[in-house]
């Protein structure tokens, strides 16, 4: 592989990834990821590429539960739409959905809440739709919550071990 | 990484438009980051991603008017720039260098300011 400045090597280097906490704003913990770079053997300076941004995100959205862009291809797929059926559907910006597709954006963590209720098969796509659609909605009357409490087994205690991606995994 | 700088001024238009295609361009492997930088980054926006930081430095560098440090003599040789942008209400520094071929940038910094930051 050629250096973005010729001289310099190609190394490994090991990252810290700082994952927010639930508010986003302080740090729940940090991992740390081996990712390639580049060392410049004058300075000695460590430089990171596209590479290595990848690889470093893919850990940090893996933690965070955030679909990938080919569990967001796959969703899209199943759905049957296209990238406008599905920005309509989920009431934003094509370009929005396109960018996450692509991967050169990501959604939201509360977006994100609601996809993999979708992905995950806990909300019905019609349901979408009639939120999207005024003359659908009202098959859905809003008289009060109607919220489903009863814990699914994946969350019961002697089930849920926390988060899948321990450091070690994810350093590896 | 031996540089120096000349005081705050205008930065030049074809330098920003330069630097302002690659960070919204989403091509990753055009824009190299100091580890320094980065890690940076990451600690001071834990649930930020990257391409903010890019959208972020883009949106300030758009500005017409902007105004920041040409640093010379750096390691690599570049065209390098320091410059505040904000994210989220918060002001940052940023130090960007523009390779001699003018498709690849590195970014040199880009963190809350630290004691004694200033253009």
């Amino acid at each position: 592989m050629k250096p973005p400045v010729e001289g310099w090597i190609r190394v490994t280097s090991r990252e810290p990834v700082p994952m927010p906490d639930a508010a986003g704003e302080g740090i729940a913990e940090t991992l740390w990821v081996d990712v390639p770079a580049w060392k410049d053997p004058k300075t000695g300076q460590i430089f990171l590429d596209g590479e290595a941004s990848d690889k470093l995100d893919a850990v940090k959205a893996r933690y965070l539960g955030i679909l990938a862009p080919s569990q967001l291809r796959d969703l899209r797929a199943a759905i049957g739409v296209s990238q406008k059926g599905m920005a309509e559907l989920l009431q934003l910006g094509e370009k929005s959905w396109t960018r996450w597709e692509s991967g050169s954006e990501r959604p939201s963590r509360s977006m994100n809440v609601l996809l993999c209720a979708v992905y995950d098969g806990k909300l019905d796509v019609n349901y979408l739709r009639s939120l999207a659609d005024p003359s659908l909605r009202s098959q859905f009357k809003r008289w009060s919550p109607a919220v489903i409490l009863d814990a699914p087994s994946y969350l019961e205690a002697d089930n849920y071990t926390g988060s899948p991606y321990a450091s070690e995994t994810l350093a590896a | 990484m031996n540089s120096s700088s000349t005081n705050e001024a205008l930065i030049p238009s074809v330098w920003r438009e330069s630097v302002v295609r690659i960070l919204l361009s989403g091509d990753t492997n055009s824009i190299i980051r100091t580890n320094t930088a980065d890690s940076d980054w990451r600690h001071a926006c834990p649930d930020a991603w990257p391409y903010q930081r890019h959208q972020a430095m883009a949106e300030a560098l758009e500005q017409e008017g902007g105004t920041g440090r040409h640093i010379t003599d750096m390691d690599p040789p570049c065209d390098a720039y320091e410059f505040w942008f904000n994210f989220e209400r918060r002001k940052f520094l940023g130090k960007i260098g523009l390779l001699p071929n003018g498709n690849i940038i590195i970014i040199f910094s880009s963190h809350i300011p630290r004691k004694g930051d200033q253009l």
